[in-house]
């Protein structure tokens, strides 16, 4: 997918999100369904990120060797 | 791209209802606990202070409590009258079964049962100490049911918005 | 590709560091995905510019009659200095100066096995200077 300023809010909500959920899960007691939400969050983020780092080398593998 | 925000506010409206009903849930549990109290109290006064039998009180307390603990009275007045089985066991299956299993712990289930088995003796004093015994167990209940109803009901509700507002960002 | 303006990229740019600063203190982590993402945007649509450039180079190399190959080494080069650097950046500021160490190592060893055809060619030419 494409980078751009859609997705960079998303993480963005993500982040915020998950770490509310944290702290909601982690006042109850229930830390470990917390830890699993937050890993849960990172990994959703992760892939997509990796998506872009994918997405960012092919333009460089186009604007450079090509030439 | 309309749609899928409005596909996401839904998302957001159908999970921070189901938070909220959960939330419910306990508040109904608070209520439920409440008026078992009131409850007993009256069903003290009738059993020390009238001459009916018990069919008839939980008849006129059927009449004094509202929806739930209404038709709870109402079965126990119908099954009591059919003279079949004692008020231990029918207060088993009743409260064993929907809707009361969804608004009660084991605990006040307990309390009830053991209560309705010492109903059967016609000691007024003793029946008497043994409704003011359920009474304070039942208070106990409603405490951690109040503690519980703020810490949980509050979580829920939260964590269902929030959940909401987490699908509606993936979806967005 | 669109080419991008200045405004775009700080815009871009302004705004992910504010998001960054607004995460940061509930999930450190997730502040550097932003940060991640923030950099690679604006990479992005720095290259679409930098195509221009590389074009422009290529056609002096080509009208002064570079060899082809020197010219696409030497652009080879430049994109794994900008590629090592970004990606070093990015460590330091997670902290990780040890990762970030380690990747600038990587770049440079790359570019000096990207560089070993032109030295070959170039002690070859030199020899065959020397008279034998």
């Amino acid at each position: 997918m494409e980078p751009d300023i859609q997705t960079l809010f998303t993480i963005a909500g993500i982040g915020i999100i998950v770490g509310m959920i944290h702290s909601v899960l982690r006042m109850i007691g229930r830390e470990d369904w917390a830890n699993w939400m937050t890993l849960i969050g990172f990994v959703i983020v992760l892939y997509m990120v990796v998506n872009f780092i994918q997405n960012l080398f092919q333009h460089i593998q186009r604007v450079f060797h090509f030439f | 791209m309309s749609l899928r925000f409005i596909f996401g506010f839904l998302m957001l409206a159908l999970f921070s209802w189901i938070g909220w009903d959960v939330a419910r849930r306990y508040a109904w549990r608070v209520q439920l606990l409440i008026a078992l109290q009131r409850a007993l109290t009256s069903l003290e006064t009738e059993i020390v202070y009238a001459q009916n039998g018990l069919p008839d009180i939980f008849k006129r307390l059927a009449h004094m409590e509202p929806a739930l603990l209404s038709s709870f009275f109402l079965s126990t007045h119908r099954e009591l009258l059919e003279g079949r089985r004692n008020l231990a066991d029918v207060w088993y299956d009743l409260l064993n079964r929907p809707p009361l299993i969804l608004y009660t712990d084991v605990r006040e289930r307990q309390t009830l049962i053991d209560l309705a088995r010492s109903l059967g003796q016609y000691d007024r004093l003793s029946e008497q100490k043994r409704i003011q015994l359920a009474r304070y167990e039942l208070e106990e209940a409603y405490q951690e049911a109040k503690q519980n109803d703020e810490r949980y009901g509050k979580m829920a509700r939260t964590m269902g918005v929030l959940f909401g507002l987490l699908v509606m960002i993936l979806i967005w | 590709m669109r080419s991008v303006t200045i405004m775009q990229v700080v815009g871009v740019g302004l705004t992910a560091t504010a998001l960054a600063l607004l995460v940061r203190e509930e999930r450190p982590l997730f502040a550097y995905f932003i940060t991640l993402v923030a950099t690679m945007i604006i990479f992005i649509s720095v290259l679409s510019n930098v195509q221009k450039i590389i074009e422009l180079i290529i056609n002096l190399s080509q009208r002064a009659h570079v060899n082809a190959l020197f010219t696409a080494t030497i652009l080879k080069i430049v994109a794994v200095a900008y590629i090592a650097d970004f990606a070093a950046q990015i460590s330091r500021d997670a902290g990780e100066t040890s990762i970030a160490g380690k990747i600038e190592l990587a770049g440079k060893v790359m570019i000096l096995m990207m560089a070993i055809p032109i030295l070959e060619a170039m002690i070859e030419t030199v020899l065959a200077l020397i008279p034998v």
